[in-house]
């Protein structure tokens, strides 16, 4: 059960090196959004209750600040605009969600997407060619997710010599102000069971997502501290790079 | 004569009765010990050859109670003469329990015989002989070993006996051959929108002889599962499945059942399932197909859906169609037989033919419908047998097991 054993470790990091020793060699933090600093919902959603003030004192601090976001509904500069809304100090090039990122794997392998994506999300790939599809990917499309459309990009593989998904995380499910919602992955697994192939998951916890992160920030594995509301996705993620973890009892955690 | 027996009778009662009495009071010492002649010898004069058993209903007599009941409605009083009527039945009726058995395993024999003898593929002698040891011989020996044959034959519907609205040529005459052997004819089919209705009505429009009861679907499956477990679903199937779900109680649902429901497989709806099954509801899937063909393509299956659902509330769904091994229990259940007494004939060679050996019955593979080349190679153990079409199947079934 990946779930305990990953909570465990979680908890043996914090206990053996302690917070003091932590620090000392820590540089640069990377935050999850959703659930970490504020709970979506109707409108912008809300903040939570003192983490506004929290991110203006990692700013103030001299660490490294970057939000790694498995958002999918939205493009980055709305996105961001929407977190400044709520009173975050944040700018889009401190932000990585994974359309940029996917935008990115398009390129370099040469492949024209079918979009199973939210309408917020469409311009972000407007300058990508959707003509003659030969992958999919699918992101948090919310009330996109139909029948219709979910038969639309399963026909779209299936058709397909090689099919190739793209998963633009793959969380099951997110908390907003009314309730837990089906997120990406449940469509990422139902497209994989009918057509019986293995997406590739762009976002959180793909290494390679996290190392884009680090990257950005000059800095080791080592050198970072992850903070997420996401058991596997954040801090299970994080800790397989070999950043360290935290879990926060917001948003989704149960 | 049953007057003049029941005079008899009371009279001898009324005597007994009279004795312990008198006993129990302390009138008499010693404890009647002749009572055990009188209490019974009294039916000797309904001995169990005053009646021939056949006009009897025998299922009735064996639970004890006659069909014809002289006590009245319920609620009634009923008269001394007709209490004392029904014992004296009930009491003749367990003493006439060993005639019944013997008589029963005269009749099976008879049956046995009066078929072969009829001339529907009759066995050659050499071969009747040393046919798999069921043959002749341990039918004749006694009636426990005759009920080790065959009993009863699952019939898979599209793909099997017809494709779509044209039936697989001769299956017709085939189904009417198998059953005027001795065997019960079921069809068992894996659907999630259509009724039992409306593919009765189908196949009668295609000439097969069939009732509605003989028809056992994965929509009955979860019927059953419901009713068994006492759950009140939240019910993802298509309007035209729901009558088969009639009965069932969906106010405060604890439980979520999967069909082929388009319309439903919105995000809204699914986020209702998927919030219940957080909150203890238990997921059943008619079944967990992949896709299906549609007059337009390809179309998504119930299955994706199932799966989605398991991966986000990190259970596993209950499937109750076919290749459960439930399934097949469940269809057999109503026959009285167990699965080593059954064969499959179907199409898939997992969901038909593997399913039911996994269940402990044959599997008879046919070369129609959805079977594609190398089919048979798909499953291990391999078919017990794989043949062109459904009446080959049942030409087999009719002269090698039984």
């Amino acid at each position: 059960m990946p779930y305990g054993s990953r909570r465990r470790s979680a908890h043996i990091v914090m206990a053996d090196t302690g917070w003091p020793g932590c620090v000392k060699s820590l540089k640069g933090v990377i935050l999850d959004l959703c659930g970490v600093l504020y709970d979506s919902g109707e409108g912008d959603g809300v903040a939570i209750p003192g983490s506004i003030e929290a991110v203006k004192r990692l700013k103030e601090s001299d660490l490294q600040l970057r939000f790694c976001t498995n958002e999918t509904q939205a493009t980055r500069k709305n996105f961001v605009a929407k977190l400044q809304r709520l009173g975050f100090d944040i700018s889009v090039s401190e932000v990585f969600p994974p359309a940029p990122a996917a935008i990115a794997v398009l390129k370099e392998r040469g492949l024209r997407p079918h979009l199973l994506v939210h309408d917020g999300l469409l311009p972000e790939f407007d300058a990508e060619d959707k003509t003659n599809p030969n992958c999919v990917i699918v992101g948090d499309a919310a009330e996109n997710f139909s029948y219709q459309n979910l038969n639309e990009a399963f026909r779209v593989l299936i058709g397909l010599e090689r099919p190739v998904l793209f998963s633009l995380g793959q969380g099951r499910y997110y908390k907003e102000t009314d309730g837990l919602k089906l997120d990406v992955g449940v469509y990422m697994k139902a497209l994989e069971y009918a057509c019986d192939l293995k997406a590739e998951v762009i976002g959180k916890p793909s290494p390679t997502f996290f190392q884009s992160v680090l990257n950005d920030m000059g800095l080791k594995p080592n050198e970072a501290l992850m903070i997420g509301d996401d058991l596997v996705n954040d801090v299970g993620g994080a800790q397989y790079c070999g950043m360290k973890g935290v879990q926060v009892r917001t948003g989704k955690y149960r | 004569m049953p007057d003049f027996a029941l005079t008899i009778v009371l009279l001898f009662w009324i005597f007994d009765f009279w004795r312990y009495v008198s006993y129990f009071c302390g009138l008499r010492s010693k404890i009647p010990v002749d009572f055990v002649w009188t209490t019974t010898c009294w039916p000797l004069p309904f001995s169990p050859s005053s009646e021939p058993w056949h006009k009897r209903n025998l299922f009735t007599l064996q639970l004890g109670w006659g069909v014809d009941q002289v006590v009245g409605g319920f609620g009634d009083d009923p008269g001394v003469k007709a209490q004392t009527l029904n014992l004296i039945r009930s009491v003749r009726t367990v003493m006439r329990v060993p005639l019944i058995i013997q008589e029963e395993g005269k009749s099976h024999r008879m049956h046995k015989s009066g078929k072969k003898g009829r001339g529907f593929n009759p066995l050659p002698t050499d071969k009747e002989d040393t046919s798999t040891g069921r043959g002749k011989s341990t039918a004749a020996t006694s009636s426990m070993a005759g009920r080790r044959a065959l009993k009863a034959v699952l019939i898979d519907l599209s793909g099997t006996l017809h494709i779509e609205d044209t039936a697989v040529p001769g299956a017709q005459d085939a189904l009417n051959r198998l059953r005027q052997a001795a065997v019960a004819v079921k069809f068992v089919t894996n659907t999630t929108k259509e009724s039992k209705r409306n593919l009765l009505e189908r196949l009668q429009r295609l000439n097969f002889d069939l009732q509605e009861k003989e028809i056992f679907t994965s929509l009955s499956a979860a019927k059953s599962l419901l009713e068994q477990k006492q759950l009140r679903p939240l019910l993802l199937v298509e309007d035209s499945a729901l009558e088969d779900f009639t009965g069932i109680d969906t106010s405060e649902p604890n439980a979520v059942v999967v069909g082929l429901a388009p319309d439903q497989f919105n995000y809204q709806t699914l986020n209702r399932a998927f919030r219940m099954i957080l909150d203890g509801a238990s997921l059943i899937a008619i079944h967990k197909a992949r896709y299906y063909k549609r007059k337009d393509g390809l179309a998504l299956g119930p299955g994706p859906f199932v799966t989605g659902l398991e991966y986000a509330t990190d259970c596993k769904a209950t499937v109750v169609g076919k290749p459960e091994k439930t399934f097949f229990t469940q269809a057999l259940s109503d026959l009285r037989c167990s699965p080593s007494e059954a064969v499959m004939i179907g199409d898939d060679a997992r969901d038909d033919v593997g399913g039911a050996q996994n269940a402990g019955m044959l599997g008879i593979l046919v070369r129609t419908g959805k079977y594609r080349d190398g089919d048979e190679k798909k499953i291990d153990p391999p078919p017990y047998l794989t043949c062109d079409t459904f009446p080959d199947a049942v030409e087999h079934i009719l002269q090698n097991l039984l």
